[in-house]
């Protein structure tokens, strides 16, 4: 722990990420604004102006404070979506790679049609059926994205199996479901660890690109993809539009992404790039 | 290598009707298509649908209709869509080279700047311009693709007139949407160039190469480089789908006429026969990539063995 203090990117890391936190818990007193109130004397407001610091939309509604509210959806969805992926992906992979058999095969053929599809395409197909949503769309990165945790944990258990400490165990008599949960779970949870993490910035990169392309958040809920959306349409007269919400965007990316990478060093020296 | 390359094409065939599959089971949930085409007109009588769906073919059972849309497949007819009356396979047809102008722009663009400044990186290991490459790589990792975008029609459209700032006209609107996609996967790649060499680098031939008193330009270039390309050259390709993934965004970023829009419209249409034909062609498209991809590395690296 006491490295962790002294590396630079874990530094960087957490404190974007627990600003981006702490903004979306303390939203409505840190906001100056209410997100959702236009204020027509205000259309196009220039940014750094002490009533609207980073200026203000098409219909007059504050760019600081609908970014301040955005950091919950973005956060919401992030850390839903990888929450409910990787424990699916988690139980099954354990499974699977265990006792094998027919449900280790249809694994490994779901995870080999999953790589071969994008997720986009995947979620324009689903989302043109069931509507745009935040839940349907966490609903859907859970679905596309389990295959990826259950094959890594899968993996992981194969060569935890062979060990010998689990032949130890197992020769002492340890039943099926103390040795997963004690000895084969404990030991993959650490890839588990880092891909969860990078796959939260993904997810937040997807959420705002989905909802930018209109089949994500409702629109009428401040969220960054919604505000790039909408100040593509300003770009020529109102440069803070779309400039301010991507700036949050990236930085709460690069904040996970950071993380991920620090927690990828850190945990497993041999993943190192 | 003949029963690889057999194996391997079964394994492409197996993902394909899996993705076909489920477009075509999902897009089926999505209720009566002849529902769907009297949006907004009078609720038509039962007789009216009944006509439509035998039209339509939507009478039948799912696997029938399955069958027959691969079938069709085989034949390159993709059904005809709700909204114009015209076949889709035409309008892919013709959307097709806009998506595939742009990916390719995109992956030479993040090749050009991939390769010197990973192998820069790897060469200076540690130095500040390996910091400074590691850092622009994991900025690319953590921008969306529109905003960047965005942000490139602001600079080079909107301030600097250099580019037209949307549309399909010439070769100078292909500037910024490929430069957008090329950016952000030349990140992603120089990373790997970096890494891939460095390993290679430590590697005994090379160290060989060296004590034989090659010069280092040639040990690089002539030695480590071709190898350390080979993991490249797989991670590119199964980006190819990650890109295109991309290219549906930032086409409608640049209002590129391509078939991510295409998807789009048809979302917004409900024309569901044009979706599916859409997603399928990407999704063959992909298999496609990956399958060739598949089958460079197998003859690009004698280690690899065909079992």
């Amino acid at each position: 722990m006491k490295k962790a203090l002294t590396d630079p990117s874990f530094l960087l890391g957490a404190a974007i990420v627990l600003v981006i936190l702490a903004s979306a818990v303390f939203a409505p007193a840190l906001a100056p604004h209410d997100p959702t109130v236009a204020d027509l004397r205000a259309r196009l407001a220039a940014p750094f102006q002490p009533h609207y610091l980073l200026g203000a939309d098409a219909i007059g509604r504050d760019i600081l404070s609908r970014i301040i509210y955005g950091a919950r959806i973005s956060l919401i969805v992030g850390v839903t979506s990888v929450a409910a992926a990787s424990i699916v992906g988690t139980l099954v992979g354990l499974l699977a790679g265990y006792f094998g058999g027919l449900l280790d095969t249809v694994l490994m053929r779901l995870a080999d049609i999953q790589l071969a599809f994008p997720f986009i395409l995947l979620a324009i197909t689903v989302i043109a059926v069931i509507g745009p949503g935040l839940w349907k769309l966490v609903l859907v990165m859970a679905f596309a994205q389990w295959v990826q945790y259950a094959r890594i944990v899968r993996g992981q258990v194969l060569s935890i199996r062979e060990t010998d400490y689990v032949q130890a165990a197992t020769s002492l008599g340890a039943g099926h479901g103390r040795i997963l949960v004690r000895h084969v779970l404990l030991n993959a949870l650490t890839p588990v660890t880092v891909l969860a993490t990078l796959g939260i910035a993904n997810n937040i990169l997807l959420e705002a690109g989905l909802t930018f392309l209109g089949l994500g958040v409702d629109p009428t809920i401040p969220s960054w993809g919604g505000m790039l959306a909408d100040g593509r349409n300003y770009i020529e007269r109102a440069w803070w539009v779309s400039t301010f919400p991507g700036l949050a965007i990236t930085l709460t990316v690069l904040g996970f992404n950071l993380l991920g990478d620090w927690l990828r060093d850190t945990l497993d020296p041999r993943m190192q790039g | 290598m003949l029963r690889y390359l057999i194996r391997r094409l079964f394994q492409s065939i197996f993902v394909l009707i899996g993705i076909t599959l489920f477009v075509s089971f999902t897009i089926r949930l999505s209720g009566d298509p002849a529902v769907a085409m009297f949006q907004g007109a009078s609720a038509p009588t039962a007789e009216q649908l009944a006509t439509i769906r035998k039209a339509l073919g939507t009478d039948r059972p799912f696997l029938t209709q399955y069958a027959s849309f691969l079938g069709g497949l085989l034949h390159g007819d993709l059904g005809t869509s709700f909204r114009s009356g015209q076949p889709v396979a035409e309008e892919v047809a013709h959307r097709f080279p806009a998506t595939l102008s742009l990916a390719l722009a995109a992956l030479a663009i993040s090749l050009v700047l991939a390769v010197p400044l990973g192998v820069l990186a790897a060469r200076r290991h540690g130095s500040l311009s390996d910091l400074a490459i590691r850092v622009f790589s994991l900025l690319g990792l953590s921008f969306p693709n529109f905003w960047l975008g965005i942000m490139l029609i602001l600079i080079f459209a909107v301030r600097v007139r250099w580019f037209p700032p949307s549309g399909y006209a010439g070769p100078a609107s292909l500037v910024l949407p490929s430069l957008t996609l090329g950016l952000i996967l030349a990140s992603t790649t120089t990373r790997l160039v970096r890494s891939s060499l460095l390993d290679v680098l430590g590697e005994q031939y090379v160290t060989t190469a060296r004590a034989k008193g090659i010069t280092e330009q040639r040990v690089l270039y002539r030695h480590a480089l071709r190898t350390a390309l080979i993991p490249v050259i797989t991670f590119v390709g199964l980006q190819f789908g990650a890109l295109l993934g991309g290219v549906v965004i930032v086409e409608q970023v640049f209002a590129w006429p391509g078939l991510g829009s295409l998807a789009l419209n048809a979302i917004s249409f409900r024309d569901y026969p044009m979706l599916q034909g859409t997603i399928t062609v990407l999704a063959i498209f992909i298999a496609a990539i990956n399958l060739l991809v598949d089958l460079s590395y197998a003859l690009l690296d004698p280690r690899i063995r065909y079992s």
